[in-house]
């Protein structure tokens, strides 16, 4: 674990672009038909739950290569407004912070945070997203 | 359409309808194409195990998005998500049947805006909470 820690090391605080994802009304609905969420809103309104979805698998697997375990710890989301059909939404993402301390077996356990920001095609915030990743 | 639910429809420890999920196998592959998560903890039996997982589990971001919807199928079209906090506390399986349930923490205005904090949490069969949380939605007010 301390290699993977020691690999990031550099990129705490540095912002990354992780990608723009154009927000299509046929993006909406297949999304919430995985979910299984069949409320009519979910058409020209995007369900809260689809932001935190848009790039995260971009930034897991560097992380899933640096760690032999990599569970997800927590997810906060902070919705500024809501996320419509025809959107592009720019994700950029930064690695706030590494904390260590010993796990339930004794063994270090890493904690990474990573903050996300979503802005649409006009530059506004849509959203900011704080994921936690519990790396062993 | 939702029912309309109005800031004076709603009490301090009232609880949120619940929302029972049984999310699939088949569940887990379409989440991952629509959100382009491909690990194969998350569809590949053999690989899982050689994990030492039980098996294939749920993507956590799957189940919260089960919160995310209990709190759209309680607020109605007019309930503005603003925020939604989760930690993963244990790991969910297919084939389970989730209960997503909530009740309300608090109720206040501000600026002439009505809010309602609430603690969510999912519940697999064993009655065990594997993913607890917090959510604050903006609400309508009937006389405004």
């Amino acid at each position: 674990m301390a290699e993977g820690i020691a690999a990031l090391k550099d990129s705490i605080g540095v912002e990354r672009a992780v990608g723009v994802y154009e927000i299509k009304r046929a993006k909406i609905e297949s999304f919430a038909r995985a979910i299984g969420d069949p409320n009519p809103l979910w058409q020209d309104i995007a369900p809260p739950s689809l932001i935190p979805a848009l790039g995260f698998a971009r930034i897991l697997p560097e992380l899933i290569s640096l760690f032999p375990t990599l569970l997800h710890g927590s997810t906060e989301l902070e919705c500024h407004q809501p996320v419509r059909a025809g959107d592009r939404i720019k994700v950029s993402s930064k690695l706030a912070n590494i904390r260590q301390r010993a796990g339930k077996d004794q063994r270090p356990v890493a904690f990474l945070t990573i903050e996300l920001t979503y802005k649409n095609q006009r530059q506004e915030l849509v959203a900011r997203c704080r994921q936690v990743l519990i790396a062993q | 359409m939702k029912k309309q639910l109005y800031y004076e429809d709603i009490a301090v420890g009232g609880e949120i309808p619940p929302l029972v999920k049984k999310p699939t196998t088949d569940q887990l592959v379409r989440w991952g194409e629509v959100s382009g998560d491909h690990n194969p903890i998350h569809f590949d039996e053999d690989f899982a195990r050689s994990r030492g997982l039980p098996g294939v589990i749920v993507q956590g971001q799957l189940a919260f998005s089960f919160l995310s919807q209990l709190l759209s199928d309680w607020t109605g079209e007019q309930g503005v998500l603003l925020k939604l906090n989760c930690s993963y506390k244990g790991m969910n399986f297919p084939g389970e049947t989730l209960t997503c349930r909530g009740k309300v923490i608090k109720q206040y205005t501000m600026a002439d805006k009505y809010y309602v904090d609430c603690s969510l949490w999912v519940e697999n069969p064993r009655g065990e909470k594997t993913l607890s949380g917090t959510a604050t939605v903006a609400l309508p007010h009937r006389e405004q």
